[in-house]
């Protein structure tokens, strides 16, 4: 507990659940309604959270909390705190509550261990200083069916299994399996918790999901990818009938599996347009399509990486070539980060990284470690706005190499 | 009907033909004026049908940017078309094969396009090679939370003016660039010209009197609900030798105070824009295929590139043209690579579209693995993530000419 200008830090009591719930509603311009299950949803999501608040009085005026997941990083998993919940109530604005907030949880979480923490932003100019950088984007994307061709060797076509329905409660049952294994493969994709999975696939009385499909693949008996969608009439008055299916989830273990879901929504009776917002970036649909154009593709920011813990962190992803580096971070805003760091990666891409004295190859703040890190974006991007310094020449191009994955990055959902 | 290499009389009536199938008109002014400083008419194919041009089809050379800096050779592939009258004959696969064999009798190393629809050329073994992205950004959302320091001019120059000022920066920034082409002088005055665009301004910033970087860009009208006399600025070709250049073209078109909304057409997937704004969401990006490659001198392609990883792998190729299977052996470094034909088994193999695909880094060995468009060997399958790094590409291949 901290109290500062009058505000005091601390974690959230078990039952102020309501009122927390109420005053985030409010930092995201919402009135919180109570609905059937939410609470209780809601409850159970900050129970498995370190629910902090700032609190003017008996007022709760702001919440932030972190989760412990995981990601997908290249090459594996790591643990990474998942942040929260982070709301400041409109009457006490910039009052610098955010910044308190956001410096106790991340030394909160430093502190148990994370050498991660990632969050999706509300608007994209917040967390830049707070030392998140934009580590993995994602697209909005939609596909006119009737355009939708795939290429004559795809592998749908020769996909023996098939595509069936399904209930919230089978999903529920074989997603988190699925899950697990596609997040070792992918990077930037976070880990979902059981609570989490009770929000994304509830029964189907609650009223907000009764309209929701289910699907799963299979071959033999081994469930290998799922779906979850909503079909709705087209609102553009010039398409008459047609309807639009928009993708809430689709996870696949393999090509065959994710082209066989996608052939199977593309070609549902009746719809003619299918809107997909969480789509990865280097999208295997578009490169199954004849005609590319008939998708329409728009990336947006979605995982925002922080690093807590330089060597832990880059010690837990792999590497594509082999190489040494002396990295100088600077962090003004959790300044344990701050320090020069030898990342020596093997010929196998696994690495070691410890603080080191020797002299620096490579400079840049913390936020833009974070945005290289998943291997998504070049460094030499970074540079080129002038958010990294190249201190000995070559040191650019080798360790934009080193950092790069050609993996398809997703994140997949909201947490 | 017969093809014919165009008969340097028939160039206007050639050139209305091209038009009118692209959907538009041209006067016989413009054609003559493109005839003499873009058109090289021995490049040029026709398909008569008795007097009447029923197809046409043809290139112009280009020396394009490799990974790593090197140049090579290649055919810039347009004007294909056929007669709305005349379709669905097989004139324009007559067509591209007689372009493709001119281009490989003059050693191009391969044919380039803009392709007209999304679905015409993988057939011909063209691969979405060089996507690019479209942007579109409010004037009030361009600030700036990085930026390299500049402190040069900017001029806004007559056109006449103009051209040696873009050559100059266009020249020497085409080498940083894979997938960037050269220029030739007329061709600079055709495409900077009132006739192809009467109301472009073109900005330069200088250091030292040196030009280091130009924007050339055009108004619209752009009426909203709060300002009638809103105006959106298209960007047409924004062109920079460093980062410093690179701020500060960027900087002087945001900045300008007409623009409600600022709209670049063809912008390179990795521009470093996205990471000097304050709000990097404001920049609305749309992702399009533009540049189809279709390989021609495989050895010449892949032992001239750059390759951030070391690693050696056969490769095999199949041809869209005759179903032919070439293997090529390649041995590459960051140092340097060598290509050369073998009879040793394929650790990976694909059709020439997908070598095109590949070429440049935007879809992975991996991937095309994955949809079905290359096999690979039991080896193969070992290689392959090291393959996927080998053919990176950095920086992101680009081609902002639209030729």
């Amino acid at each position: 507990m901290q109290t500062v200008n009058g505000i005091t830090y601390r974690p959230l009591r078990p039952d102020e659940a309501l009122r927390a719930a109420v005053a985030e509603s409010r930092g995201f311009g919402n009135v919180y309604q109570i609905r059937q299950g939410r609470l209780e949803s809601d409850k159970e999501y900050r129970e498995i959270a370190r629910a902090n608040c700032a609190a003017d009085g008996e007022d709760i005026v702001g919440t932030c909390s972190g989760v412990d997941m995981d990601v997908g990083v290249p090459g594996g998993i790591a643990p990474m705190a998942g942040i929260t919940n982070v709301a400041v109530s409109p009457t006490h604005r910039r009052r610098g509550i955010l910044t308190h907030m956001m410096h106790r949880q991340l030394r909160q979480e430093h502190e148990r261990g994370f050498p991660l923490a990632g969050l999706w932003a509300s608007e994209a100019p917040i967390y830049g200083r707070y030392g998140f950088g934009m580590a993995v984007e994602q697209q909005e994307v939609q596909i006119e069916c009737d355009r939708s061709t795939f290429r004559a060797d795809n592998p749908a076509a020769t996909a023996s299994g098939k595509v069936r329905f399904a209930t919230a409660g089978n999903i529920r049952q074989v997603g988190p399996d699925i899950w697990r294994r596609k997040m070792a493969a992918t990077p930037g994709m976070a880990s979902r918790l059981a609570p989490q999975w009770r929000r994304s696939h509830p029964e189907p009385s609650d009223k907000r999901f009764d309209d929701v499909f289910n699907v799963t693949y299979s071959e033999d008996s081994e469930t290998l990818g799922f779906a979850s969608y909503r079909i709705s009439d087209s609102l553009d008055p010039d398409e008459l009938a047609f309807k639009t299916l928009k993708v809430r989830e689709l996870i696949a273990l393999n090509p065959r599996a994710e082209a066989k879901i996608w052939r199977f929504l593309l070609d549902i009776d009746l719809v003619h347009r299918v809107q997909h917002e969480s789509h990865p970036v280097r999208s295997l649909l578009w490169r199954l399509l004849v005609d590319p154009r008939c998708m329409a593709q728009k990336p947006y920011d979605a995982l925002w990486l922080r690093i807590l813990h330089v060597p832990k962190a880059l010690s837990a992803r792999t590497y594509s070539v082999p190489g040494e580096l002396v990295i100088k971070v600077v962090d003004e805003f959790c300044d344990w980060t701050s320090g020069s760091y030898a990342l020596e990666v093997s010929s196998d891409g696994s690495a070691v990284c410890n603080p080191a004295d020797a002299s620096v190859d490579i400079e840049m703040p913390i936020e833009t470690l974070g945005a290289i890190y998943m291997g998504e974006h070049d460094l030499r991007s970074l540079h080129a706005a002038g958010r990294c310094d190249e201190v000995s020449r070559g040191s650019l191009e080798s360790a934009a190499a080193m950092f790069s994955d050609t993996r398809v990055h997703h994140v997949v959902a909201e947490f | 009907m017969e093809l014919v290499p165009l008969h340097p009389s028939e160039f206007v009536h050639w050139r209305n033909a091209v038009r009118a199938s692209f959907g538009d008109r041209i006067s016989p002014e413009d054609s003559i004026y493109m005839r003499d400083h873009r058109a090289e008419i021995d490049r040029l194919i026709a398909c008569k049908d008795g007097d009447e041009i029923v197809g046409t089809g043809g290139a112009d050379s280009f020396d394009m940017t490799l990974p790593g800096g090197q140049t090579a050779p290649v055919a810039g592939v347009a004007y294909i078309t056929t007669s709305p009258t005349h379709r669905r004959r097989g004139i324009q696969r007559k067509i591209m094969s007689r372009v493709h064999d001119d281009a490989r009798a003059r050693g191009d190393t391969a044919c380039i396009l803009w392709a007209s629809l999304g679905n015409l050329y993988s057939r011909y073994g063209y691969g979405n090679s060089i996507p690019s992205h479209g942007w579109k950004i409010r004037g009030a959302y361009t600030q700036f939370s990085h930026c390299p320091e500049f402190n040069g001019s900017f001029r806004l120059v007559r056109r006449d003016e103009a051209i040696p000022l873009m050559a100059k920066v266009y020249d020497a920034a085409r080498f940083d660039r894979p997938g960037m082409v050269n220029r030739r002088a007329k061709r600079w005055q055709y495409e900077v010209h009132p006739r192809k665009n009467a109301d472009d301004f073109v900005a330069v910033y200088e250091e030292d009197g040196q030009p280091r970087g130009y924007a050339q860009y055009v108004f619209n009208p752009k009426q909203t609900d709060l300002d009638p006399f809103a105006m959106t600025l298209e960007v047409h070709e924004a062109i920079s030798l460093d980062r410093r250049a690179h701020a500060a073209i960027w900087r002087f078109v945001f900045d300008e105070p007409l623009a409600y909304e600022i709209v670049a057409p063809y912008r390179p997937i990795d521009d470093p824009i996205y990471w000097m704004l304050a709000d990097q969401r404001r920049l609305r990006r749309e992702t399009n295929d533009t540049i189809w490659l279709k390989p021609l001198d495989i050895a010449a392609l892949l032992s001239k590139r750059a390759y951030q990883a070391t690693g050696s792998f056969v490769i095999e190729v199949l041809s869209a043209e005759d179903n032919a299977r070439t293997r090529w052996e390649l041995t590459a470094s960051p140092d340097g690579a060598t290509c050369k034909p073998t009879a040793k088994a394929a650790h990976i193999s694909l059709p020439e579209r997908s070598l095109g695909a590949a070429y440049f880094g935007s879809i992975t060995p991996s991937m095309l693995v994955d949809i079905g468009e290359a096999e690979v060997s039991v080896t193969g399958q070992r290689l392959l993530s090291n393959i996927d790094a080998m053919f990176r590409c950095s920086p992101a291949a680009w081609n902002p000419f639209h030729f």
